[in-house]
């Protein structure tokens, strides 16, 4: 017989198992149109933009280890010699443990996976092996390639039979741990840093077991992240309001395309300094204060937009610099000139004096550099100046930026260089209040580099219109060709302007 | 191959993998938008331009949570973009009643009969009863993704329940008086 039941049940019972498979037309349809974007899709391959990334992550390692590195070795062979001789030692260790395990078992150090520990052992010895393989693989180095090939032909099949669970891995990692205090006991030969260095190897190993176990282990993963979902699904009449919302308006904006061209004329205050103590200008002002004003740079720079995250930009500012050079003596009577015949510090090494100036009659000199006792009264009265170097650049930066937040409100890091033209060097000396432009500078290169690193904020007024904040910091790079000390300039902008998206 | 990989060939564009994608999930998502919408034709195209949403749009899935939830709410949003373009949710009147409990017999009733029925009821109110009763969103998220007051939400449940009641009464005195 037939019971009363609410009109909601009758629905959601009969329409829990509704099961329709539309018309063929329907997918030839989605089809057609699928074909348009792919074709727009296509016109920058995927290749394209990892090349892109690649080539932004080369640069940064490439100028990060000029700048720290200064040795010629180059990391890559050091590493793979440190992976052999890691290989090495960890075969020592494997002999030792496996004499060891009786009396490791009675320290009670491991639980359980004791047992199995010779063979974890093996594991992370074979582990270290396929990284060894992997990396000569990588770096074509031939010499080791026969070796660790053979090996690693066996250790895959065994890594991918045996090694099915992550938990042998975290029992190798603590395994080797324990096999550090037992060698110290038995192996007299190895040094606390060798064994060190070896765990630290083992470690890294084992996580390079567990990274490769993940892709072996994916199906397995796979099965279980479905399950999941299958419970995601029935869980979803929960689903949050917010998110509803959120996909609704998602909807409206898929309508729009991608936007992918922008341009954005910007202005920054920039602030040119050096990292280290000295001068570009002659090394007795290596100690004296340096000070800069803040000077403005303007420009434009247009971005191509790769995806929703990545976009390459290239643009063109001008930008212009002053450093002074405090506390310098100019000395134009003919009465001191003299002087410049027996002091090396009459003409400065990096600077090309105009030729209206009289050699002979101008002597410029670091206070510090005359001694009080040497000096006649004369010049110790005297008021001292300042020295100002002007020099200026045509910019043209070509740099990688990356989206952190797509919002409304976005964050983006970008990186990479600028190619510095010179287009403006002059030297003044500021004394008793008075700029008399002696000269330029002759060590500044026509043409220079700066690595570039900035993050940037922007907040889009419109869905055309950005307005942008990005601090920039610019090291530069062979901007100078003689200079004394520690003279490393770089400089600082806060870039600011709209964009225009099209 | 797993969904995750189905997915990430997808965001590729790979046209195999897309092809694969909907042959999985089309019936599923076909069934949601017959509900959701007039009739046939209507729901047809729905899946069609839910698809193309779905395809253009995968990478923006995170991988979190359901992916076929995910397809589901982008079925959903379509269906009700349709209506928000029509503009048909200010034009029903808005009378509010009362929701009494709405009980009907639990004989056999046709499914394609019952489809019929919700097709056939006013835009708003089949909104409403399938974002309710088939989805099980609330009465405040629907007023949210509909713009409505929840009060109207809930006044447009009970009415579509009212309709359909009837027409199922309506439909089983019919058969009885045939096989009489």
């Amino acid at each position: 017989m037939s019971d009363k039941k609410h009109i909601d049940r009758l629905f959601q019972e009969k329409f829990k198992d509704f099961d329709v498979m539309p018309n063929e037309a329907v997918w030839e349809g989605i089809e057609a149109r699928l074909e348009k974007k792919k074709k727009k899709q296509r016109i920058i391959p995927i290749w394209w933009q990892l090349g892109g990334v690649a080539a932004a992550i080369v640069l940064m390692f490439a100028v990060g280890n000029m700048l720290i590195n200064n040795n010629p070795d180059t990391p890559i062979i050091v590493n793979t010699d440190k992976q052999q001789s890691d290989d090495t030692k960890n075969n020592d260790i494997d002999k030792a443990s496996q004499k060891d395990t009786t009396q490791i078992a009675s320290e009670d150090i491991i639980d359980s996976n004791e047992n199995n520990k010779s063979s974890t052992v093996n594991e992370t010895e074979k582990a270290s092996q396929k990284q060894l393989y992997k990396s000569n693989n990588k770096e074509d180095i031939v010499a080791y390639q026969n070796l660790t090939s053979e090996k690693s032909k066996e250790n895959r099949t065994n890594l991918t039979s045996k090694n099915n669970n992550e938990n042998a891995i975290k029992t190798t990692v603590a395994s080797t741990n324990n096999i550090k205090s037992n060698t110290t006991d038995n192996l007299e030969i190895k040094s606390e840093s060798e064994i060190n260095e070896i765990i630290n190897s083992s470690t890294k190993s084992a996580t390079t077991v567990a990274s490769t176990e993940k892709e072996d282990g994916k199906t397995e993963e796979d099965k279980a992240s479905e399950i999941l979902k299958e419970k995601e699904i029935k869980e979803e009449k929960g689903q949050d309001i917010e998110e509803a919302i959120a996909e609704a308006k998602k909807i409206n904006e898929e309508e729009k395309e991608l936007r992918r061209w922008s341009i954005a004329p910007n202005v920054a205050p920039v602030y040119f300094n050096s990292l280290g103590q000295g001068s570009s200008i002659d090394a007795q002002f290596n100690d004296n204060n340096t000070s800069s004003d803040i000077s403005m740079s303007y420009g434009v720079k247009g971005s191509y937009a790769v995806n929703n995250r990545l976009k390459v930009t290239a643009g063109i500012n001008r930008v212009s610099f002053n450093n002074t050079t405090n506390d310098v003596i100019a000395l134009s009577d003919n009465a001191f000139a003299s002087r410049s015949s027996n002091s090396s510090n009459g003409n400065l090494e990096n600077v090309k004096l105009n030729s209206s100036v009289n050699h002979a009659s101008l002597m410029l000199l670091s206070r510090s550099s005359i001694s009080n006792n040497t000096v006649s009264e004369a010049i110790n009265t005297l008021q001292t100046g300042n020295l100002e170097q002007r020099f200026g650049f045509i910019e043209i930066p070509l740099e990688v930026e990356y989206r952190l937040v797509d919002k409304k409100l976005g964050v983006n890091l970008s990186g990479g260089f600028s190619t510095l033209l010179l287009n403006e060097n002059e030297i003044f000396a500021d004394v008793n209040g008075q700029s008399t432009q002696i000269g330029e500078a002759n060590n500044l290169r026509d043409t220079s580099f700066s690595a570039n690193f900035g993050v940037g904020v922007d907040y889009s007024l419109t869905d055309k219109i950005n307005i942008n904040l990005e601090p920039k910091f610019k090291y530069q790079i062979n901007t100078f060709n003689n200079t004394s000390g520690d003279f490393r300039p770089f400089f600082i902008g806060v870039y600011t302007g709209l964009s225009f998206k099209f | 191959m797993s969904l995750k990989e189905l997915i990430n060939q997808c965001k590729e564009k790979d046209a195999n993998a897309q092809s694969q994608l909907y042959k999985q999930y089309a019936s599923k998502l076909f069934s949601l938008c017959l509900k959701y919408s007039k009739n046939y034709v209507e729901a047809e195209d729905n899946l069609q331009d839910a698809f193309v949403t779905i395809f253009n749009k995968i990478e923006q899935y995170k991988q979190k949570g359901s992916f076929e939830g995910w397809m589901k709410r982008i079925a959903i949003n379509t269906a009700l973009q349709r209506y928000r373009q029509v503009g048909v949710f200010n034009i029903i009147d808005e009378n509010t009643i009362e929701d009494v409990s709405v009980e009907v017999d639990n004989d056999e009733v046709d499914l394609d009969f019952l489809l019929q029925i919700i097709q056939d009821l006013p835009d708003r109110y089949r909104l409403v009863f399938n974002l309710y009763v088939m989805d099980g969103f609330s009465h405040s998220e629907i007023s949210k993704m509909l713009d409505i007051s929840t009060g109207t939400s809930k006044s447009n449940l009970a009415r579509a329940r009212q309709i359909l009641k009837q027409k199922i009464e309506n439909y089983k005195a019919n058969l009885n008086s045939q096989s009489l």
